[in-house]
């Protein structure tokens, strides 16, 4: 994709969209159709798109996705999953997590771990899924669920979907940007083509053709804390039962994803080229496939940061023009959808640019870029791996500031910052912070005071309803074929 | 052994916290116990013998097994459903605020935005008339009990004596005798109360509830930063006189040429107070003490912090403190990490809510000196952001632990007078006679319901009966 405008037409929009759209689109440049794993929020994208779910799955392979399996991070041979839901409830008004900590004092082996307590672990850990419940006294209803899709089938989808809503596609390669008074006028294509528009959408990637080649909205590198730059992707042949969850495994200089599909999985190798050389992360990658190769490794290079500002005169960043987090957490797709929701609430209806609107989109983008980064460090910097170089950077690098104060905050007690805007909640970081071995020294002393037998029957009873609860659920693949997907 | 929670300030501010806490906190473990600092102060900054008890406050209240009837039978009190705003807008008009929600949105576009699209078709929306609390007591009617969000206007002394006597019946202990001295350790850390009888208190945590001359808070956390170059008022002024008629269910707020002046009814009186820039009056001054939890100190109240009464921020504040106090009860004196956490929150609901107040002076019409320079002041950042974006396009900018939420602002902003140039773009897509019927419809149902209350001075006539 090179780049697309938005060409506004002043004074009628009509009733059906917001503007005139005119996407530009070279076929000589290739797309990445890896697996793409996502987060819950799709589905509020696609419900608002009116796509209708059963549909979708079948024509994007897609399968269900509850969390992500994390092995070998805190140390080598561990294994937790970061659920997309809760574990347990609040107890008075104080967290679950607090009352089973209590409960697993001086008896640890006799009490649940955390991860029982959470539904969509014990399903994902049974491979069964099912949709939630709205009832929300039921523990059927603690949870929420994603999709793991073929990237390029989804961008295939979409294209029909806004083609037959009257969005303009235009074969071409923008050669030279026009400035105007207001940031750009116009994209002057190879073949001679001028397009015009009130507002550009600079999808082109990587390249940051607008945003960064005509306006020079600067970039914030964050190789710092997160140092990998660099990927191998390749399909295989899918073996085994189909999980409803993404794995990623940690790896000597950098970590390895397996995203199951409905007719393959998709694997890839995140790793540092300054800790590791292509040739050996390939190796790597090959090493530990547990399927058949169906094609050739392929390598992406990245950046990982942000550009200082997203939205520059009639200029919006979407993608990874905007910036770069590494997918550990399956954000890629979440901060291009959020960007598209930001972009339409600010969106200029009558053509004017207010740089009201392009400050708005600017902190709030920024800010969710920061927390994201913050938890994807998390991940790294909360292990006590120390068997590579890269691993012996990660565990000791200095912290962003933001993070170190979270982190300090729970390994004292158990505090965990909620914020008002910023995808992940509570439950994630707990997952985080368990799943990798951080644990607070001191519990809440209101809780420390109740007695134990009480935390240790509450605990049994959540973790007896999420067994009961997911015994009752069907498995992935039934639930997939009872929706009419083949798996 | 049990550890000693001292709360200095035997006073309302005092009240609410021993019964929030005395609540909550093991007996076994913990004693709750109210020290009277011997002044009559409220500890919430001493305003007026009456106070706006917002909707927030309900929840506090049943936990106790107080409900609102009860509240106001047993206080002489009234109720409100929201602020009449006179004098403030440029052009004249009224303008009111309601405690409950505004419209309802269509298609996931925000009510004020359709009212924004059917004033650039020429259609005069006015948001309030979509209100159901504006449309009650814009025609005086109200019953106790009704579903309908509003706060309670409440005398202060008996408020008191019925929160004084819920903390009690849930634990909490009164001191043998007034409060005389603190004993503060080299380290900051409070060690011993010293009483009028001469007995002590060695205090585990202090909650200082003692109003604006914090007397301990002054000591363990002096630093304070200063927000009157953006709240300049700086007296207060509260009179009592008689009023004929019947009460009208919500709170009148006029403007002044050095400030404003607000009216609370009760039950054959209205309460005024004066706030104003200079005059007479007793003196106060819109502050945030920096650290509000130092040590085994926490301040909270007036003593955390001080914003003039146009909104009941105070006990919204105080609720949330002591909500978060609970979150963060320290394990022992010393307690770093739980303190900064709660100074971060406790600041940011400080902050927007200083900042909603400081909206009111930036965008309101009144002519005179004071709001020429009101108008002229440079804004906080995240303030100017806000008032920058609802004037572009009727958005705001939302930050971690503001107590006011969207609606709140949106509303506050259109009815001083502040409009958008543009509204959401997602309004063209809904087809204006479609905006129009979901007005007409809400309207419609506003208006039955309204129908069906009585009129408020009969429904007080029949609460007092019940007494």
């Amino acid at each position: 994709m090179t780049a697309a405008t938005l060409g506004l037409t002043t004074g009628t929009p009509s009733a059906a969209r917001l503007a005139d759209i005119t996407l530009v689109e070279s076929e000589e440049i290739g797309t990445v159709g890896v697996g793409e794993a996502t987060v819950p929020h799709i589905r509020f994208f696609n419900q608002r798109l009116g796509i209708d779910e059963a549909d979708f799955v079948r024509r994007t392979k897609a399968t269900f996705k509850l969390g992500i399996e994390f092995c070998d991070w805190g140390r080598i041979g561990d294994s937790y999953i970061h659920p997309f839901g809760d574990f347990g409830h609040d107890i008075d008004g104080l967290p679950f997590h607090q009352h089973w900590l209590h409960a697993t004092r001086g008896r640890p082996d006799e009490t649940p771990a955390l991860a029982a307590c959470s539904l969509p672990i014990v399903a994902a850990r049974a491979g069964r899924f099912t949709p939630p419940l709205d009832d929300p006294r039921s523990v059927g209803s603690t949870y929420s669920y994603a999709y793991q899709f073929d990237a390029g089938l989804y961008a295939a989808y979409l294209r029909d979907y806004a083609e037959a809503r009257g969005v303009t596609r235009i074969e071409g390669r923008v050669e030279h940007v026009e400035r105007g008074p207001s940031g750009i006028a116009a994209l002057r294509l190879a073949d001679g083509q001028r397009i015009e528009g009130d507002l550009f959408v600079d999808c082109s990637g990587f390249r940051a053709l607008l945003i960064e080649g005509a306006l020079k909205a600067g970039h914030q590198d964050w190789a710092h804390w997160l140092p990998c730059d660099a990927a191998w992707a390749v399909p295989t042949a899918n073996t085994g039962p189909l999980v409803p969850y993404t794995r990623a495994t940690a790896r000597d200089a950098g970590w390895q994803w397996r995203i199951p599909l409905q007719h393959r999985t998709g694997n890839g190798l995140v790793f540092s080229t300054r800790f590791t050389d292509p040739e050996r992360a390939r190796a790597v990658l090959l090493d530990t496939l547990e399927g058949e190769v169906l094609a050739e490794p392929r390598m992406l290079r990245f950046r990982t940061g942000r550009r200082h500002r997203q939205w520059i005169d009639n200029c919006v960043a979407i993608g990874l023009s905007a910036g770069f987090l590494e997918p550990l957490e399956s954000t890629s797709i979440h901060l291009i959808q959020l960007a598209i929701g930001k972009l339409i609430e600010l969106f200029p209806n009558d053509a004017v640019l207010d740089p009201a609107d392009a400050a708005e989109f600017n902190r709030a983008m920024a800010l969710e870029y920061d927390r994201v980064r913050d938890f994807l460090v998390l991940h790294y910097c909360a292990t006590e791996r120390d068997d590579t170089p890269f691993w012996r950077h990660m565990r000791t690098m200095d912290l962003p500031p933001s993070l170190a104060v979270k982190i300090a905050a729970f390994r004292d007690r158990g505090i965990v910052e909620q914020y008002r805007e910023g995808m992940f909640l509570p439950a994630s970081w707990l997952a985080v912070y368990y799943g990798q071995r951080i644990m607070p020294e001191r519990i809440h002393p209101l809780v420390a005071a109740l007695p134990v037998a009480d935390a240790r029957a509450r605990v049994a009873a959540v973790a007896d309803a999420c067994r009961r609860t997911a015994e009752g659920m069907p498995t992935h693949a039934d639930y997939l074929a009872r929706i009419g997907a083949a798996a | 052994m049990t550890a000693t929670v001292a709360v200095l300030g035997a006073n309302l501010c005092g009240w609410i916290a021993a019964a929030a806490l005395a609540r909550r906190l093991p007996r076994e473990s913990y004693r709750v116990v109210v020290i009277d600092d011997g002044t009559s102060g409220d500890g919430l900054g001493d305003f007026a013998p009456v106070i706006a008890v917002p909707p927030a406050l309900a929840g506090f209240h049943a936990d106790l097994g107080l409900d609102a009837a009860t509240l106001v039978r047993m206080t002489g009190g009234g109720h409100a459903l929201g602020v009449a705003f006179g004098g403030w807008r440029a052009d004249g008009a009224a303008a009111f605020l309601s405690y409950g929600e505004t419209g309802a949105p269509l298609e996931g576009i925000a009510f004020h935005q359709l009212a924004g699209r059917l004033r650039a078709a020429g259609h005069p929306v006015r948001l309030a008339d979509h209100a159901l609390s504006a449309v009650a007591a814009q025609a005086g009617r109200f019953a106790p009990g009704a579903p309908i969000a509003h706060a309670l206007h409440l005398p202060v002394v008996p408020y008191e004596a019925l929160l004084r006597g819920a903390a009690l019946r849930a634990g909490a202990e009164r001191a043998s005798a007034d409060f005389v001295d603190a004993e503060i350790a080299a380290n900051g850390i409070v060690e011993r109360l010293t009483l009028a009888d001469g007995t002590a208190v060695q205090p585990w945590l202090v909650l200082d509830c003692s109003g604006t001359d914090a007397r301990i808070a002054s000591r363990t956390s002096p630093a304070s930063e200063d927000w009157s170059g953006w709240l300049p008022c700086d007296r207060t002024h509260a009179e009592t006189v008689p009023a004929q008629g019947a009460p009208p269910p919500y709170t009148q707020v006029d403007a002044q040429d050095t400030g404003w002046t607000a009216t609370w009814p009760l039950d054959g009186a209205d309460v005024r107070l004066t706030c104003s820039v200079g005059g007479t009056g007793k003196p106060f001054r819109a502050a945030r003490r920096v650290e509000a939890w130092r040590g085994n100190c926490v301040a909270l109240g007036a003593a955390a912090g001080l914003l003039e009464p146009l909104h009941p921020t105070g006990l919204t504040l105080l609720l949330r403190s002591l909500a978060q106090l609970i979150q963060l009860w320290p394990a022992g004196p010393q307690a770093p990490v739980e303190a900064a956490a709660f100074n971060r929150t406790a600041a940011g609901a400080l902050e927007g809510a200083r900042d909603f107040l400081i909206a009111h002076y930036a965008v309101a019409g009144c002519a005179g000196a004071l709001w020429d320079d009101r108008r002229a002041v440079s804004l906080p950042g995240p303030l100017a952001a806000k008032h920058d974006l609802f004037a572009a396009r009727g958005r705001l900018p939302m930050y971690d632990n503001e107590p006011f939420e969207e609606e709140d602002w949106a509303v506050m902003f259109d009815a001083m007078g502040l409009m958008p140039r543009r509204y959401d773009a997602r309004a063209d897509i809904v087809p204006l006679a479609a905006i129009e019927r979901h007005l007409a419809v809400q309207r419609a149902r506003v208006i039955a319901q309204v129908r069906a209350l009585p009129p408020y001075a009969q429904a007080m006539a029949a609460l007092r009966a019940r007494a």
